[in-house]
């Protein structure tokens, strides 16, 4: 492991983040360690290498650069992405060297990128794949190159969908199509008859989900998540619904399902797993388990009015 | 509408005219498609209503349905891509909107709705932007209350028969970067060091329509409520990378949110109470998010990344007259967010990753007013929840495209729950949520490459809970998913995938407690639930001729509950002045099956014609089974059983290069099993929701080939 030998950003003296230091200091030990073990771990000074991911092997003495004319040569079939040079990247910017594989024509003369050519520039100074290495995708092996096709002219380098998947979600976007290509029990849900209007084309998968985020970690969590889009639904109420609180996850499944507002169990039963029913007669009795039971309690996230969230 | 499709088009033209002037560019390449579409539908009769929504409609808005032939005109696609003399692609902007219309016959069209989504990226040096416009409409049914026995409440139903329950959102939302060394002609080593990238975003969007509001009043009430909400958003962040060493985001955002007036009881008219009483009030937010993140990398060996996020929501606006009296001012929560992620080469082939987050929520509502203790608050108050998930997980790669892990979870969480003081109160003994959770779980999971083409990946584990806050979080819980493909070594290729997952658990932690007062020493009734899910599913793509390609999927579910019925004779707050007893009324056996199949090809018929089809079929079921009168009365009223049914059928064939015509049917058909509720005191009578739409569709592909120039 490269030494981390000069953690010279660490606190400066003077410096607001100084200050702070000591402040905390005065209060506990365990945070400024923490807070100073982070900083100096974040700034501390790495000898300059070529950025290469630890998980791929470089193909070795490939020879000299010899350009993407000379490429073009055989690999015709790439002519039009070459001449998007500042677009990406030229050929030997992913591949390494081509002079040993111009030579040979063997496969194995040329590196075939992996993930670490990508994140060689990907990774630093971008906000969108700042937990990408400790990801879900990355951690299981999904490669960059599954679901981005560098030699796309497109922005973003999405791959396209096979046309014959459309019959999947008619009317979703292409990059929808590709996440349910491998998730196809998601496409199966998004055609349930509770869904957000996925397969209509209104959302997408990524209106939600951050595929080069590490989901375990994500600042704020789910409840915040659906906050995005349903702020009616998270208060702040007077009266709350403690579950709806905590986690939306408790009643609603986002994908789809077979009850009405994408609740996860039809009700009652998504709400008499956990509640008891008063068996009154009159206000809850025999009414109540033919009724939904947020016919009466319509204000079920929370109300101002009632503590019984009914109105 | 008009207004707004002007502003977003003055927002829009400014920028496709800056862009291609700021990429410096002498030569532009540009590519352009665009797809004009009639098409008409025939409904389903009880549906051919404007003012009725059938069950395809709470996705898809079919205008003007009352008319004998619904027509509509529109732009069902566009694209549009500017390249500049090197190639570079600088502008994209697409525009999908799959049911939409430029003008519609009969009495809508002068308010044709859009479905519709458009996007509009440029990518420039030094700086870039997104544009994301979207409109569209879901409806939702009509629900039908269903009455029986001689206890039942009155029901009033004050909704207008013509009523439709709709919510139209629009929206725009934009984002810019600058990286101002780019934009810089010299920039300074200090710029270039930093290299900034500063980012400014925001966005609009108003919901309008109305809903379907039930509630209990003096007797069981429906109304129909305004929905007239908006949202706006502002933010901006500024991500640095001193020399490339780390990379440290700051964000900040503010959301605003409105909701429409207050309906008061006094708005319902006689013979309801003139009172000042809200009904479904939603309150006003500002929301403001800040957050601090940063992701390192050290060598080939390790990244560290961590963030910290602080989110305040806080009522503004109108406060209702409950709490004006109270004097209640200030309704705000606070949430903190906190993680830190790891993952270190540790030898040759072996890695290790772990992750900590931390999760706080404090609900800062000022509880030193009547609306509290000793006013109306009946069950336990959640002041501070504080939430710990971490993790770590060996791996070991043994070979190439191979993995073996095994890891280890744990989730701690903390309330603070603060019990009610008035004398009509749930106790502690009784409530439905605990004050701590604690799980751990284990697990291994593998990805092997045991033959060429042959890929296979599962996960198993088990989750412990000595300690859980509600009946549904799971105890001595098994699960496991595998997923496996294979490509077929033909001539021409097949690859099928089949995944599976599931898992079984219980909880066995609750109970009810009989008795009268604080710490009532009565028996306690035991709440056992038990619960096991599972789905399955396979697909197989293959290209069987050279210009047909075929794809099919299969997918199938189970969710199982178990659980006893729980019934009191009172309800639960009464028990401090009341002896309350708990029973059993039999034990619930509720399944959710879910079942789907979809096929579809795709054949190129000549050089100039292709064609697609394809198949889709989704059934929903679910029941509930018991012995008890009540489990009866529940499973006659609650059942789901309906079955979907798609058949797409297009064709299309290119007249001339850059000129294609395309005709296509689909058909949609839905039959509902479930019975129709009885809707006693409806303003209207319910009706059973199978039913079809036929969509014959004709429409014209323009491309830039048309207008290239031909050698």
């Amino acid at each position: 492991m490269p030494a981390i030998d000069r953690p010279r950003k660490a606190q400066r003296p003077g410096t607001k983040g100084a200050t702070r230091h000591g402040l905390l200091e005065r209060r506990s030990w365990v945070v400024p360690a923490l807070v100073g073990g982070l900083v100096a771990c974040a700034t501390a000074w790495s000898p300059p290498e070529p950025r290469t991911y630890h998980r791929t092997a470089a193909v070795q003495d490939a020879g000299e650069l010899v350009g993407a004319d000379e490429c073009e040569d055989c690999h015709e079939e790439m002519r039009g992405y070459a001449v998007i040079p500042d677009f990406h990247a030229e050929c030997e910017s992913c591949h390494g060297p081509g002079e040993l594989h111009a030579e040979s024509e063997e496969p194995a003369d040329i590196r075939f990128p992996g993930d670490a050519d990508c994140l060689a520039c990907h990774e630093t100074g971008r906000s969108t794949h700042l937990t990408y290495a400790t990801s879900e995708h990355a951690r299981s092996g999904v490669l960059c190159s599954d679901c981005h096709d560098p030699h796309n002219r497109e922005l973003r380098n999405v791959r396209e969908a096979l046309p014959v998947q459309k019959a999947m979600l008619r009317h979703a976007g292409g990059t929808t199509r590709l996440c349910v290509s491998c998730h196809s029990e998601v496409g199966a849900q998004l055609a349930l008859p509770s869904h957000h209007p996925i397969e209509e084309g209104m959302l997408g998968c990524t209106d939600c989900h951050q595929p080069h985020e590490d989901r375990r970690v994500m600042l704020g969590g789910r409840t915040a998540l659906c906050a995005g889009c349903h702020e009616d639904h998270v208060g702040p109420w007077i009266y709350e619904h403690l579950p709806g609180a905590e986690d939306c996850g408790y009643c609603h499944e986002a994908h789809g399902t077979s009850a009405y507002n994408l609740l996860a169990t039809s009700q009652p039963g998504v709400c008499i797993a956990c509640h008891s029913i008063p068996d009154m007669g009159a206000t809850h009795g025999t009414q109540a388990f033919a009724t939904r039971c947020t016919d009466c309690h319509g204000a079920i996230h929370g109300s101002y009015t009632d503590p019984l969230l009914r109105r | 509408m008009l207004r707004r499709a002007r502003f977003g088009l003055c927002v829009i033209a400014p920028l496709l005219w800056a862009g291609p002037a700021a990429a410096d560019a002498e030569e532009f390449e540009t590519l352009w498609s665009a797809t004009l579409m009639g098409q008409f539908q025939i409904i389903a009769s009880q549906e051919a209503d404007d003012d009725v929504t059938g069950f395809f409609d709470q996705y898809e808005f079919v205008p003007n349905k009352s008319s004998a032939l619904p027509f509509e005109l529109g732009v069902r696609d566009a694209a549009f891509d500017l390249f500049d003399s090197g190639g570079t692609p600088r502008i994209r902007f697409r525009w999908e909107s799959p049911t939409s219309n430029l003008g519609v016959s009969g009495s809508q069209i002068d308010e044709p709705f859009l479905n519709q989504r458009g996007e509009l990226l440029g990518r420039f040096d030094g700086f870039d932007f997104d544009i994301d416009y979207r409109r569209f409409r879901t409806e939702e049914l009509r629900l039908f209350p269903n009455e029986f026995g001689a206890w039942g409440l009155a029901f009033t139903d004050l909704t207008r028969p013509d009523d439709l329950f709709s919510h139209d959102r629009t929206g725009f939302y934009g984002g810019l970067r600058l990286r101002p060394q780019e934009l810089l002609a010299s920039p300074g080593g200090s710029l270039d060091w930093l290299a900034p990238e500063l980012t400014l975003r925001g966005g609009y969007q108003s919901r309008e329509g109305e809903r379907q509001f039930r509630f209990l009043s003096t007797d069981w009430l429906a109304i129909t409520q305004e929905l007239d909400q908006s949202v706006g958003e502002v933010g901006g962040g500024l991500l640095v990378a001193p020399g490339g060493l780390f990379t440290m985001v700051f964000d900040f955002d503010y959301t605003r949110f409105r909701n429409s007036p207050t309906v008061l009881d006094s708005d319902l008219g006689s013979p309801y109470p003139a009172t000042s009483r809200p009904i479904g009030f939603i309150p006003d937010t500002d929301r403001s998010t800040g957050s601090v993140r940063l992701h390192r990398r050290f060598g080939q060996r390790a990244v560290l990344e961590g963030g910290f996020q602080a989110s305040w929501l806080e009522q503004v606006g109108d406060r209702t007259p409950a709490q004006q009296a109270a004097g209640l001012r200030d309704n705000n929560l606070l949430f903190y967010s906190a993680n830190l992620a790891a993952d270190v080469l540790l030898a040759d082939r072996v890695s290790a990753n772990a992750f900590f987050k931390y999760d706080q929520r404090d609900n800062k509502i000022d509880r030193d007013t009547a609306l509290f203790n000793p006013g109306t608050q009946q069950y336990e108050f959640l002041e501070q929840l504080r939430r710990i998930v971490a993790g770590a997980e060996a791996v070991y790669r043994p070979f190439r495209a191979s993995q073996f892990a095994l890891g280890a979870r744990f989730e701690w969480i903390d309330r603070d729950l603060d019990p009610a003081t008035s004398p009509i109160r749930i106790l502690p003994e009784n409530w439905l949520v605990a004050d701590e959770t604690q799980m751990w779980t284990v697990y291994g999971r593998a990805k092997l490459r045991p033959v060429k083409g042959l890929s296979l990946r599962g996960e198993l584990g088990y989750r412990g809970a000595p300690k859980t806050g509600y009946i549904v979080d799971l105890d001595d819980y098994v699960y496991g998913k595998l997923r496996a493909s294979y490509v077929v070594p033909l001539k021409r290729p097949i690859v099928l995938s089949a995944f599976a997952q599931g898992g079984s658990g219980e909880n066995h932690d609750f109970s009810m407690v009989d008795g009268l007062g604080p710490s009532p020493a009565g028996p306690e009734l035991g709440r056992d639930f038990d619960r096991s899910s599972w789905l399955w599913g396979l697909t197989a793509s293959a290209s069987p001729w050279q210009d047909v390609t075929a794809f099919a999927s299969f997918y199938q579910s189970r969710d199982a509950q178990d659980y006893g019925l729980v019934l009191s004779d009172f309800q639960r707050y009464f028990q401090n002045i009341i002896p309350l007893n708990f029973s059993r009324s039999g034990s619930i056996e509720y399944r959710n099956d879910q079942m789907s199949f979809i096929l579809g090809t795709h054949v190129q018929l000549s050089e100039r014609t292709d064609a697609g089809l394809s198949y889709s079929f989704t059934r929903a079921e679910s029941d509930y089974a018991g012995a008890s009168p009540e489990i009866q009365l529940i499973r006659a009223n609650s059942s789901i059983d309906g079955d979907i049914h798609g058949l797409d059928f297009e064709v299309g064939h290119w007249l001339m290069d850059g000129l294609r015509v395309v005709v296509g049917y689909r058909l949609q058909y839905y039959t509902d099993r479930a019975p129709v509720p009885s809707g006693t005191g409806s303003v209207v009578s319910p009706f059973n929701l199978s039913t079809y739409e036929n969509t014959v569709t004709l429409g014209v592909t323009l491309t830039s080939d048309l207008l290239a120039k031909k050698d």
